[in-house]
């Protein structure tokens, strides 16, 4: 059996590494969703409120979608542009 | 249609494109090889511009739905808008005349420009911070 080389070994960690990153994404998608049901819920209350629910929604959404962006951009650094394979 | 949110979108997507032109106006005068980072930052903050405008239709969709499918819907097309944020910054890192850090600059500046121009007004404007008992 081949012994396990230090850039195998940083390699595997990288690819546990995104995975788990990438676990950062799923969170503003429920978050959204549950928010976009509970405006459906205001908006069916009160229609007249729909403008400014929507408006609001909307900041609030734009804001919390680029959280998910961080993650994604950790794992894709670690998958394609791995920084640390250089330091060997 | 141009919904309820228009005016809203218009004002956000201009401040997003002057600030996009500050920050490449930056780089080309501080970098010495200005291109990648430009042309980054512009693939960046236009998906990032056409992501909003996916979001705006999305919201403006899921109020007149019902809650459950407005859920099933909206966290449906977040993941459609996540994945679109993959390939951009994955095209990013393989292609040698685009820049990451332009592009991942380009995808934020609507989050600062949100947070700049409304949610810090109108946490002042309602004055939260301060107590009901100094007025």
């Amino acid at each position: 059996m081949e012994p396990i080389t230090g850039k195998a070994l940083i390699l595997a960690c990288s690819a546990i590494g995104a995975g788990l990153a990438m676990i950062a994404g799923i969170g503003p998608g429920i978050g959204q969703g549950y928010a976009a049901g509970k405006g459906a819920e205001g908006v069916g209350r009160q229609p007249e409120a729909q403008g400014d629910i929507v408006r609001t929604m909307l900041l609030g959404a734009a804001v919390a979608e680029t959280t998910g962006i961080y993650g994604l951009i950790i794992a894709l650094i670690l998958l394609f542009a791995n920084p640390l394979v250089g330091l060997l | 249609m141009l919904g309820y949110t228009w005016d809203i979108q218009v004002k956000i997507v201009k401040y997003t494109l002057i600030i996009m032109i500050l920050i490449a106006a930056a780089a080309f005068m501080s970098f010495q090889e200005p291109r990648p980072f430009i042309y980054a930052l512009i693939f960046g903050t236009l998906i990032s511009i056409l992501n909003f405008r996916n979001l705006a239709l999305t919201l403006e969709k899921a109020v007149t739905m019902n809650p459950g499918h407005a859920q099933v819907y909206t966290s449906s097309k977040y993941f459609i808008r996540f994945f679109i944020n993959a390939v951009v910054i994955f095209v990013c890192i393989k292609a040698n005349y685009l820049n990451v850090l332009g592009a991942v600059l380009g995808l934020f500046t609507i989050k600062f420009v949100i947070i700049g121009t409304n949610l810090f007004t109108i946490l002042f404007s309602k004055r939260i911070f301060k107590r009901k008992e100094e007025e």
